[in-house]
């Protein structure tokens, strides 16, 4: 009996020693890298430099394997499926006013070398780079092959929208210049687009000081998330009118989560998915008279709402409730908002607490 | 059964439909509503929300599906018996793109000098009448219709090009206004709203109807309508002043509305089978009216199923009806 209890207790601790190692190797795993909060983005740590492991949300198992080096000559030969990029002398190219954000963020400046169009900078320190000429502008849909080559851009970091074509993979290839997607948009937790910071990091030679902020952005993000947010699901009015239709927020959209931590409830949020729903005015009309808030109609003011749509005037939030909106600096909004999402929520919360004077908010304004 | 009997048993039959798609209109959406409560809310409208559905969302949206069907039907009329081509119209020959062009200066550099409502009605239907000057210049060099078409087409990528270059420098709200109308919507016009454009329209209407003889004539070839006292010019610039009309005012208030204006046209002298434009103007309005009527009322219907923007459904119906003309060009009158 008691040889049995021993044998028992040697089973139970084997099994609790082998689930322990498990979990901890999952998370030290060199083959697939890891993540704390993001979809599509992975990274590990080598003796040459940072493993970044990128999936392709449009075509499963496909992922690209990045190393980030300042030996590159060491690595080329090591591997053929693993891709190595050199970060010694880093130059690139964004289409995103997000990477913008988290490379000014990681004091990254002097890395980038074009953006997409200068009027969507907001960083002062960049808008005078740009002014005086020293960051190219990309401007509409064709990359300008030849400005990037002058500029001695060596990596393209694409928002991933539009897959690269052979031509293009040519083109840059004969360039010299490697095209890295960024999926953070495609992220559905707001700490898993912040977490895209450690890809700029791990690019720009930053990657300990990304850490260092991203988990600074994880604690406050959950401390915030702690705070009381007053009565549960309160239901506001999200979103505006495209053409004939309303588009509100899905269940698994990342607007939806942030809604979804402070405990504000939308209609569409009744439905799976990750974009957003249509409607017509009918069905926002009746939505409306139970919401005495209205987030994100897209516009700073109630009179450049009622240019786009006249018929807000019918609408309660608008008449009787309050409207917040991140519109009066749009620009502030976009490039630091991905890596701010503490800041975000805090604005929810504050917003829904009452809390709302302006001084009390950071990204969003009440619309007058 | 005489050709006037035939025309008038078409006409009122469209008045008919137009009259039911009215009020299925009214009747059908979102919230449920009686019969009774949509009378009561025409004739009697309190501060209920039947009353309120009606007057906001529903009237004014029917309203200005019949007034832009109607307005760019009778533009699409006079275009193709200017250009004696029934491949023209507001759209195809660049006028809808000189409307949206002065819209969206006038959007995006925040430029007011008349009032809002007033600025956009004027530069609308200014847009309009400009680009139809243009093309008129060169339809008097051109002879060929497909040379004069693609002169059109070019004519509203240049401008969708001089937009792009007032988009990129625009301030990022002006912009968003101005994609939000180009989407194209009927749902933005308010009660409040819709007797300056039925003003306008009708305006329109009535110097069509005073076009009438000269119209007929226009049919006849240039040179018959000549002898017969016809004065080219006088007819040019009032069809380009009337179809700048028309078509600037809805495009004002709607955004650019594609392909009525080319298929109704046609569609109208195929079931009238007529030149006789005075017949022809009354089938364009209450053809165009329906057609417009009830492309939105099937985006109602389908509304908490599929989200058809208007475009598109105009488009979906319109493509294959102008390929079909274009390989079949023969059963075209004119």
């Amino acid at each position: 009996m008691k040889k049995n209890s021993i044998k028992f207790l040697f089973l139970i601790f084997l099994f609790l020693f082998l689930g322990c190692n498990t979990s901890k190797t999952k998370g030290a795993d060199t083959t697939i890298g890891k993540s704390r909060y993001s979809q599509w983005l992975s990274y590990t740590k080598t003796e040459l430099g940072i493993k970044l492991f990128i999936k392709d949300p449009d075509r499963k198992g496909a992922t690209r394997i990045i190393l980030c080096t300042t030996h590159p000559e060491q690595v080329r030969s090591m591997s053929t499926t693993m891709e190595v990029l050199d970060i010694k002398n880093m130059k690139l190219a964004t289409n995103a006013a997000t990477h913008v954000g988290m490379l000014v963020s990681l004091n990254a400046r002097e890395c980038i070398g074009a953006v997409s169009l200068g009027k969507y900078l907001h960083d002062p320190t960049l808008k005078k780079r740009f002014n005086k000429g020293q960051l190219l502008e990309l401007g509409g849909t064709t990359i300008p092959f030849e400005s990037l080559s002058k500029k001695h851009i060596n990596v393209w970091v694409s928002a991933g929208m539009e897959p690269l074509d052979q031509t293009k993979e040519e083109r840059f290839k004969a360039l010299g210049i490697q095209w890295i997607p960024n999926y953070d948009w495609r992220e559905e937790h707001p700490l898993g687009k912040a977490e895209w910071l450690l890809f700029f990091g791990a690019i720009t030679n930053r990657f300990e000081e990304a850490e260092l902020q991203f988990n600074a952005i994880c604690k406050r993000y959950n401390k915030f998330n702690k705070l009381p947010k007053g009565n549960s699901c309160q239901k506001i009015l999200v979103g505006n009118f495209a053409g004939d239709y309303w588009y509100s927020p899905l269940q698994n959209s990342f607007q939806a989560r942030f809604f979804n931590q402070v405990d504000f409830c939308t209609f569409s949020m009744n439905y799976r998915g990750t974009g957003s729903m249509a409607v017509g005015a009918e069905r926002i009309y009746q939505e409306a008279e139970a919401c005495e808030l209205w987030l994100n109609p897209g516009f700073p003011t109630k009179q450049a709402i009622l240019n786009a749509f006249p018929k807000a005037i019918q609408l309660r939030p608008f008449t009787e409730g309050s409207i917040f909106c991140y519109s009066h600096n749009l620009n502030k909004f976009w490039e630091q908002s991905a890596l701010m999402p503490d800041i975000v929520l805090r604005d929810l919360i504050r917003i829904k607490q009452g809390n709302s004077a302006d001084v009390m908010l950071y990204f969003y304004r009440e619309v007058k | 059964m005489s050709q006037t009997k035939s025309h008038l048993i078409l006409l009122f039959s469209a008045g008919v439909l137009l009259l039911v798609v009215l009020l299925l209109y009214l009747k059908t959406g979102y919230f449920n509503t009686t019969w009774e409560q949509i009378f009561q809310a025409l004739t009697n409208p309190r501060d209920e929300v039947s009353s309120t559905v009606v007057w906001s969302f529903r009237l004014p949206r029917i309203l200005m599906a019949f007034l832009a069907g109607a307005a760019l039907s009778v533009a699409g009329m006079l275009m193709q018996n200017l250009f004696q081509n029934t491949l023209a119209g507001p759209d195809v020959l660049g006028i809808t793109s000189g409307s949206s062009l002065l819209v969206a200066l006038w959007m995006m550099t925040g430029i007011t000098a008349l009032g809002s409502i007033t600025d956009l009605i004027f530069l609308g239907i200014l847009g309009a009448m400009g680009m139809g000057a243009i093309m008129l210049l060169f339809a008097l060099k051109l002879r060929s219709a497909v040379h004069l078409l693609l002169i059109g087409l070019m004519l509203s990528s240049f401008i969708g090009a001089i937009i792009a270059i007032i988009q990129a420098s625009s301030a990022t709200q002006d912009l968003q206004q101005y994609v939000f109308w180009n989407f194209g919507s009927l749902q933005r016009v308010t009660i409040q709203q819709i007797p300056w454009i039925a003003v306008i329209t009708s305006l329109g209407v009535i110097l069509s109807l005073f076009q009438v003889r000269v119209l007929n004539a226009m049919v006849l070839g240039e040179d018959i309508a000549k002898s017969l006292g016809v004065s080219i010019r006088k007819v040019r610039i009032m069809s380009i002043l009337i179809a700048g009309i028309l078509t600037g005012v809805i495009t004002a208030f709607a955004g650019p509305i594609a392909f009525v204006g080319l298929a109704i046209p046609n569609v109208t002298k195929l079931l009238m089978k007529t030149q006789n434009h005075r017949v022809l103007l009354f089938s364009n309005i209450l053809f165009g009216a329906l057609f417009l009527g009830v492309c939105d009322f099937a985006i109602k219907l389908l509304e908490s199923y599929v989200a058809i923007p208007l475009n598109a459904l105009t488009a979906l119906l319109g493509v294959p009806f102008v390929s079909w003309m274009i390989l079949k060009n023969r059963h075209v009158t004119g």
